[in-house]
């Protein structure tokens, strides 16, 4: 079976720009929010509940950016929410309580990813024939020809790996800020660096990124014209 | 080199469906966490007091053998003697005897049971010991001066000299 090349950029791949302007402002704590947490601190488990409730995926997410494994984001997304309700008691209001939850996750995603040493980007990524959920999927374009659709895919999850074997440093800036959960200065407090110095590690991871995926994508070209 | 727009969106979009997806509901899991009573508090209190009575007696047997078992001391290097008359030519060549510079000394602590009640021995012991001396009454203060010292007074004479005799010259005497 022969079959001609198909050419495609990473621009093709869709929905791109919309996706990160739906970022979550930061404010301050909406009554309700107070209310639970007061209720939280006076030892109302249900009250807590509703926090878990209204920050799990933001938690969720940070921990996967960290670790890259759902099923351990999950274990320290729920051990990041028992470590909170314990230390509910000192917290004292001075940074908004999703800044400070964020704070707890992340460091016990980081001690995690020591611990065991996660080489996460090495796994091998889930596919949709196993049945399991692959975010990288919603990228092609539900239009597009089906050839299309799985180069856009392939390049998709290409890009996935190059992301993956970046430096950690560049690897958690850039999968922060994309996430959209968290603004610049929410990234420097989690990662302990200036905002400015967040900005261009994401640029340099973009750079990075998109250097290699030329280099690969040339390789590719060639390997199928042999 | 500098990212284009369009393909640094295609990055970013590709980072960020790598931490999108379907979250947990971590809701119940956590309140389930929450409400779980902690491992030392689903033990029954039969199981809690066989486990202290037993921790008890171990300890009071620790204790009791720590304060019986033997102390081992340590070697104890014995100080040299030099023999005033010895020949320091001998000591150096004569060979060291090996057990005559460490000690190896074992005490054992013993206990010296003391009875309220002293017995015959002690009774008799108690007997034969002297009186005890007779203390001066320290609000006297006369009774601890000492005794005046007894000696003669010095008798100072007149002194008396002779008269000096001259003879006249030519007598057999001559003069002197």
């Amino acid at each position: 079976m022969s079959s001609s090349p198909v050419t495609v950029s990473v621009a093709d791949l869709v929905p791109l720009g919309r996706l990160l302007d739906d970022s979550v402002p930061e404010s301050r704590e909406t009554p309700q929010v107070r209310a639970w947490l007061d209720a939280a601190r006076a030892g109302d488990a249900a009250a807590f509940g509703e926090l878990v409730g209204l920050y799990q995926r933001v938690v969720f997410r940070t921990a996967l950016a960290a670790l890259g494994d759902r099923e351990d984001a999950e274990d320290v997304s729920q051990d990041a929410f028992v470590l909170a309700w314990r230390k509910l008691p000192n917290f004292r209001g001075d940074a908004m309580f999703r800044t400070w939850l964020l704070t707890i996750v992340w460091r016990r995603a980081i001690d995690r990813r020591r611990a065991r040493r996660l080489a996460w980007f090495r796994r091998p990524a889930a596919t949709a024939d196993d049945g399991t959920f692959d975010p990288l999927d919603a990228l092609a374009a539900p239009d597009a020809d089906p050839e299309r659709a799985a180069v856009a895919v392939d390049l998709a999850r290409r890009t996935r790996r190059i992301i993956g074997e970046l430096s950690p440093t560049l690897r958690d800036t850039l999968l922060l800020a994309a996430s959209g959960e968290h603004s610049y200065d929410d990234i420097g407090r989690l990662l302990g660096a200036p905002v400015g110095t967040i900005k261009w590690r994401v640029s340099e991871a973009r750079r990075q990124v998109a250097a290699r995926l030329e280099a690969t994508g040339q390789a590719a070209i060639s390997h199928d014209r042999t | 080199m500098t990212v284009p727009e369009t393909s640094a969106a295609s990055i970013d979009a590709v980072a960020r469906q790598m931490t999108d997806g379907p979250g947990p509901d971590l809701r119940h899991r956590v309140a389930a966490r929450l409400t779980a009573r902690p491992w030392y508090a689903s033990r029954g209190p039969r199981q809690w007091s066989i486990a202290t009575a037993a921790a008890a007696t171990i300890a009071i047997g620790a204790l009791t053998f720590a304060l019986r078992a033997p102390r081992e001391v340590g070697p104890i290097a014995a100080p040299d003697v030099t023999l005033p008359g010895a020949a320091v030519g001998a000591a150096v060549t004569d060979p060291p005897s090996p057990g005559s510079r460490v000690v190896h000394t074992t005490v054992r602590r013993a206990r010296v049971e003391q009875s309220p009640d002293p017995t015959e021995a002690e009774l008799e012991w108690l007997a034969r010991r002297p009186d005890p001396l007779e203390l001066a009454a320290l609000s006297e203060p006369a009774s601890i001066q000492p005794l005046s010292p007894s000696v003669a007074l010095l008798e100072v004479l007149p002194l008396s000299l002779p008269p000096v005799e001259v003879l006249p010259l030519g007598t057999s005497g001559g003069a002197r």
